[in-house]
């Protein structure tokens, strides 16, 4: 069983993306470490030095995800003190946004979050999430909480700024997020775009507010935001989506680019230059690692991940380095167009069995997160995490998965992996 | 839109009331949608002909969400009234609290606030006012309550309490609209009814005599008010529809409920004149002195819950399989960090088998917390089975134990069909039954219950005891412990608690003897177990850390195994080894300020004070988990207990130290440097290990470079 978040960590972490707000978890401290621990590593937003401020009740020397400790008592008798008590001193520390998410267990005993914000007079600062969210798929309740943060915000949609667009469907549980927006928000300028917001990758509260201005939304990963680009949508901002899917390898990353330029009417050579330099550059290292290409051609693999992901990755992987996908599963809440498309791939290569296979002993190669991929590598496989890093460990050289450094990381990894076989 | 929510105790009468009371408003013009909140799922058959109708929760369990419509869990009935049913779990089964919030959620999402109507009526049970029952009650649901009660003591009591569960919601304005008086036949009912009304300061907006007409329209499934219109009942049913619609359109009067307290109550049971009320506020925020806690002031801070200490324990077990009861969330919250800490000591040798990954998890959803887990529980215990896994531990997570599932039964019947198979279950319940130390002690209670004390013990085998084997985890400690056994002739049976397989823990007893990794406090009760179940005696000292443990412990391995010369060759070479160390290092030390927090061993202090630093203080932090706190020490009297975060800033500023020597990651003002308790490592090497490291902690800068970009 592969290890994967569900909606609850998805909420929280979205929380965690915008620059400026806070989750306020209600729920248990154990709930509370591991968010507070990776969004702190992740997307680290403290001066080394300002500690000092956060030793007080509900933070207990973190900054990150403040939580209730709810325990046995409260699971009794309900905590909507803690929540009264909370909610202004977090307010205190002066954030933009609070959104107040109740744990699994929390969920349970119903307690007024609503009152507690009414009570203390911040309707205007907090909204909160008592919806069932372990029944929601990671990438869907991701997009979930950010329409709702956004449909809080209400933003007025009163012009309409051209050649403007926002990036969605990135997030903070992706690789090495931050890298992926700033390459992929570089290929906008490229062409002569500005990229106004990235909603769910580090936007603040201000430029979720501006993105409402944008004209139109470019899509990375469809599922992670797709509550999202319904609420954009409802303002009158189009969706525009690759149709080769996430911008994994270079022919996704290629066709990511041409449409967005076709979407704005810009002309994509400077971006897609930068790409052609970069695919150049690969094939003079394989070219000159003789028996390299040699050792890849032909090794199996195992992927599973986010639809979007699996079908460009495994499509690449064939078709560029000449691999064969023996398993390809999608995680639950897989965007139905990314998933069709995987299964036809691999259907017209006679490789439909692959499809809706999880990562197999007997692969030379599995691509998913990072720890089923780590104890197949310790099994003797090239082991490739490609999503939903929580370590609390982050990578000082990126290693996204999309675009170029993405390329890069999964070629990086396979010529390490497989030297001596 | 106006909402209402009438709530009784079950029985009362309230869904027939409900029912009759949207057909009045439906009657009047009003556009009506009931919904009925009780798991007993009836309060719309009489708008329905009788018919049941699909439950909400029913639907929502058997229908993906993409399919899902709103007209699938809607019907319309009598007078036009839009019927919605909540339905809920088997009794004793799932929580039907929650089940009332997964209904409102799932109607939400399906889009029935968009429905055209005017008076939203919600029928709920009011016996047990928990949480998910009173959502209702809060402000974005019920704009008034009513009340419907009988002259009964008990169904006046559950009044009393939802009146009490209104107070806790209290939206800044009143709603109370007022109490039926369902009638059934008791002594004095009308004056009894009129008392606690008055006391709790409540209109009794109607009273509806008992009346045959009543059982004649159930069973043609339809109510009085649509049968008998004309009929002296359906005028009455037709004053508090008045009611409701004088409220919905602001001309009502509504109440703040002065709720009895328990003195008034037993005045109301023993039918007395009720004295008035305490006049103290019944909202929970506001409780004192009543044993309610107000603030997280009483709560003991858990950063890791009894669930995912139970789970490292147990998947120490490489040939045991842990399934987790509960969400996904949980699994991939303990397992990020279980999995890739896993990974990395292996790669430094600290394992002696490579990590296995046997961890799985029910992934527990709303539906199942509304319908029990139990089914899923037993389908994951199957299908850990069919996978070839014979053996398997349960680890309970929140949602399990707040829900009340079987694991228990559950687990005796998947038993009962696959008699090779091996299952445990250790209901930490999350965080119910604790902190990690907890859990893992749950957890290894449990594994020494697989000790076979029939196993002879072999000469020159040793177990190696702990709840954490982190201070020797590197090869480098490791080999220097497989030295000092190998002096004595001994070699390792079992590392109990480390990464191991039952089969090894079963033969437990193989070895002579029992030799404690630390002394710290769990793991002299993990050795408590460990007696009552085999009845051995652990060797009476931890492994040595330092200069004088080390000395104490080879004397007494010595003379134990009747080898004092072989301890005291390794004592002089030792002594002398450590001499040297402390004269070529002593004067980095000497008379250098130190603070310690958080001792874990006197190894520590007394390396300090051999290389002649200053401890000006040892600080011990109050509310550590039992893990950080040492079974006995010699140091006691130096010690500062319930050393706090401000008694530190003080001794900073008072003592300037050199040194602080605590797991702090931030930086501290003036000359100290911060150094962290790494491993302790074993015998005089750690502790010279962690010397060096402190010299070279004093030698660095007070602020590293990279700190400077702060933004």
């Amino acid at each position: 069983m592969r290890t994967l978040p569900d909606g609850f960590n998805g909420a929280v972490m979205a929380v965690e993306s915008i620059d400026d707000a806070v989750a306020f978890l209600h729920g248990p401290g154990g709930c509370r470490v591991r968010h507070m621990v990776h969004s702190s590593a992740v997307y680290p937003r403290m001066t080394p030095g300002s500690d000092e401020d956060w030793f007080g009740p509900y933070y207990y020397g973190y900054p990150r995800v403040p939580a209730s400790y709810l325990d046995e008592y409260d699971f009794i008798n309900g905590a909507f003190y803690k929540l009264d008590e909370a909610l202004p001193i977090i307010a205190d520390k002066k954030p933009s946004l609070i959104v107040v998410i109740n744990s699994p267990g929390a969920a349970l005993i119903g307690d007024n979050i609503e009152k507690a914000i009414r009570d203390n007079g911040l309707e205007d600062l907090a909204i909160y999430m008592d919806e069932s969210l372990v029944s929601m798929p990671v990438t869907e309740c991701y997009g979930h909480m950010m329409r709702a943060i956004m449909e809080h915000l209400a933003p007025k949609r009163d012009k309409v700024r051209p050649g403007t667009l926002n990036i969605l469907g990135l997030s903070l549980l992706d690789k090495d997020w931050a890298a992926a927006r700033d390459e992929l928000c570089g290929y906008a300028r490229d062409i002569g775009l500005e990229v106004i917001s990235t909603p769910g990758a580090g936007a603040s509260v201000s430029d979720l507010k501006a993105s409402a201005e944008a004209e139109f939304n470019m899509v990375v990963c469809p599922e992670m935001c797709a509550g999202l680009t319904d609420y954009y949508e409802s303002l009158g901002i189009p969706t525009v989506r690759s149709p080769a899917g996430a911008p994994v390898g270079f022919s996704a990353l290629r066709k990511w680019i041409e449409t967005m330029a076709s979407a704005s009417g810009k002309d994509p050579s400077a971006a897609l230059g930068r790409v052609g330099k970069a695919e150049r550059a690969v094939f003079d290292k394989l070219s000159g690692m003789r028996y390299m290409p040699l050792r890849i051609r032909a090794l199996s693999f195992s992927v599973a991940g986010t639809a979007s992901v699996v079908r460009p990755m495994a499509e690449w992987l064939y078709g560029y380095l000449g691999m064969i996908p023996i398993a390809a599963a999608v995680d639950p809440g897989a965007d139905e167009k990314e998933t069709a498309a995987l299964k036809e791939f691999l259907g017209s290569h006679d490789m439909s069995e692959a499809f809706g296979e999880e990562p197999a002993e007997g692969s030379d190669v599995v691509l998913c997160e990072g720890v089923t991929a780590n104890i197949m590598a310790a099994g003797g496989c090239v082991g490739i995490p490609i999503g939903y890093s929580g370590s609390g460990l982050d990578d000082m050289i990126p290693r996204p998965i999309y675009g170029i450094q993405g390329a890069r990381y999964i070629l990086d990894e396979l010529v390490h992996g497989v030297r001596g076989s | 839109m106006f909402q209402v929510a009438i709530y009784g105790k079950g029985g009362i009468g309230k869904s027939t009331m409900a029912a009759n009371i949207s057909y009045s408003l439906a009657s009047r013009g009003r556009k009506v949608m009931q919904i009925g909140c009780d798991p007993k799922h009836d309060s719309t058959r009489q708008l329905l002909g009788g018919r049941a109708q699909t439950t909400v929760l029913d639907y929502a369990r058997s229908v993906p969400v993409l399919k899902r419509k709103l007209e699938d869990v809607t019907e319309t009935g009598a007078g036009g009234v839009i019927c919605a049913e909540a339905g809920g779990p088997e009794p004793g089964i799932g929580c039907a609290g929650r089940g009332i919030l997964t209904t409102f959620d799932t109607l939400k999402k399906l889009g029935a606030d968009s429905l055209d109507v005017d008076i939203k009526i919600y029928d709920v049970l009011g016996d047990v006012v928990c949480g998910g029952f009173a959502v209702p009650l809060r402000g974005e649901y019920a704009d008034a309550v009513v009340l419907v009660t009988s002259g009964e003591f008990m169904s006046m009591y559950a009044a009393n309490n939802i009146m009490k569960g209104l107070s806790n919601f209290d939206t800044g304005k009143p709603r109370l609209l007022g109490m039926i008086l369902n009638c059934r036949g008791v002594e004095n009912e009308i004056e009894s009814v009129g008392k606690f009304a008055d006391a709790a300061g409540v209109p009794i907006i109607a009273v509806i005599p008992r009346d045959y007409s009543f059982r004649e329209a159930e069973a043609k499934g339809a109510t009085v008010r649509e049968l008998f219109g004309d009929s002296d009942i359906s005028a009455r049913i037709d004053s508090i529809a008045d009611a409701i619609s004088s409220a919905a359109d602001g001309r009502a009067e509504l109440r703040y409920p002065h709720p009895l307290d328990d003195l008034q109550l037993s005045d109301l049971a023993a039918g007395r004149d009720i004295r008035p009320g305490s006049g103290v506020p019944q909202q929970r925020s506001a409780c004192s002195g009543c044993g309610r806690r107000t603030s997280i002031k009483g709560t003991r801070i858990m950063s890791s819950c009894a669930a995912f200490g139970a789970v490292a324990a147990l998947t120490k077990l490489t040939d045991y399989e842990v399934l987790i009861h509960g969400p996904r969330s949980c699994m991939y919250l303990m397992d990020m960090s279980r999995g890739s800490i896993s990974m990395k000591l292996h790669s430094k040798g600290a394992y002696e088998t490579l990590p296995v990954h046997n961890l799985r998890c029910t992934m527990m959803d709303d539906s199942v917390s509304i319908f029990g887990g139990v089914r899923l529980l037993e389908e994951s215990l199957e299908e850990t089975i069919s996978d070839g896994c014979m053996k398997i531990a349960v680890v309970t997570a929140c949602m399990p134990g707040i829900i009340g599932d079987d694991c228990a039964g559950v687990i005796e019947k998947v038993s009962s069909r696959h008699p090779g198979a091996v299952i445990a279950c250790i209901q930490t319940d999350g965080d119910v039954a604790g902190s990690y130390d907890e859990g893992m002690a749950m957890a290894s209670e449990f594994i020494c219950g697989l000790m076979d004390p029939s196993v002879r013990p072999e000469k020159g085998l040793v177990n190696l005891v702990s709840y954490s084997f982190f201070n020797i985890e590197s090869s480098r400690y490791r080999g220097e412990l497989g030295r000092i056994l190998s002096l004595f002739g001994l070699s390792v049976n079992c590392r109990f608690m480390d990464e191991t397989t039952s089969g090894r823990v079963r033969d437990f007893c193989r070895a002579s003897m029992d030799l404690p990794v630390s002394g710290d406090r769990m793991t002299a009760e993990m050795i408590a177990v460990i007696t009552e179940r085999t009845g051995r005696k652990p060797f009476p000292l931890p492994l040595p850390v330092g200069m004088r443990q080390y000395a104490e412990w080879l004397r007494l391995m010595g003379e134990t195994l009747g080898m004092e010369e072989a301890a005291e060759s390794e004592l002089r070479r030792a002594e002398e080894e450590y001499g040297e160390f402390l004269a070529k290092h002593k004067r980095r030390f000497e008379g250098k300020k130190v603070i310690m927090l958080n001792r874990r061993g006197d190894w520590l202090a007394e390396l300090l004070d051999d290389l002649g630093a200053d401890i000006v203080r040892m600080g011990m932090m109050s509310g550590l988990p039992r893990t950080y706190s040492t079974a006995s020490s010699r140091m006691s009297g130096r010690v500062t207990e319930d050393y706090s975060w401000e008694m530190l800033a003080a001794d900073l500023k008072e003592f300037d130290p050199d040194l602080l020597i605590a797991d702090l990651p931030y930086p501290v003002a003036g000359k100290c440097r911060v150094a962290r308790t790494r491993k302790v490592g074993i015998g005089t090497v750690g502790p010279m290990d962690y010397a060096v490291y402190l010299e070279n902690v004093m030698r660095l800068p007070a602020k590293e470079g990279w700190k400077e970009a702060a933004r």
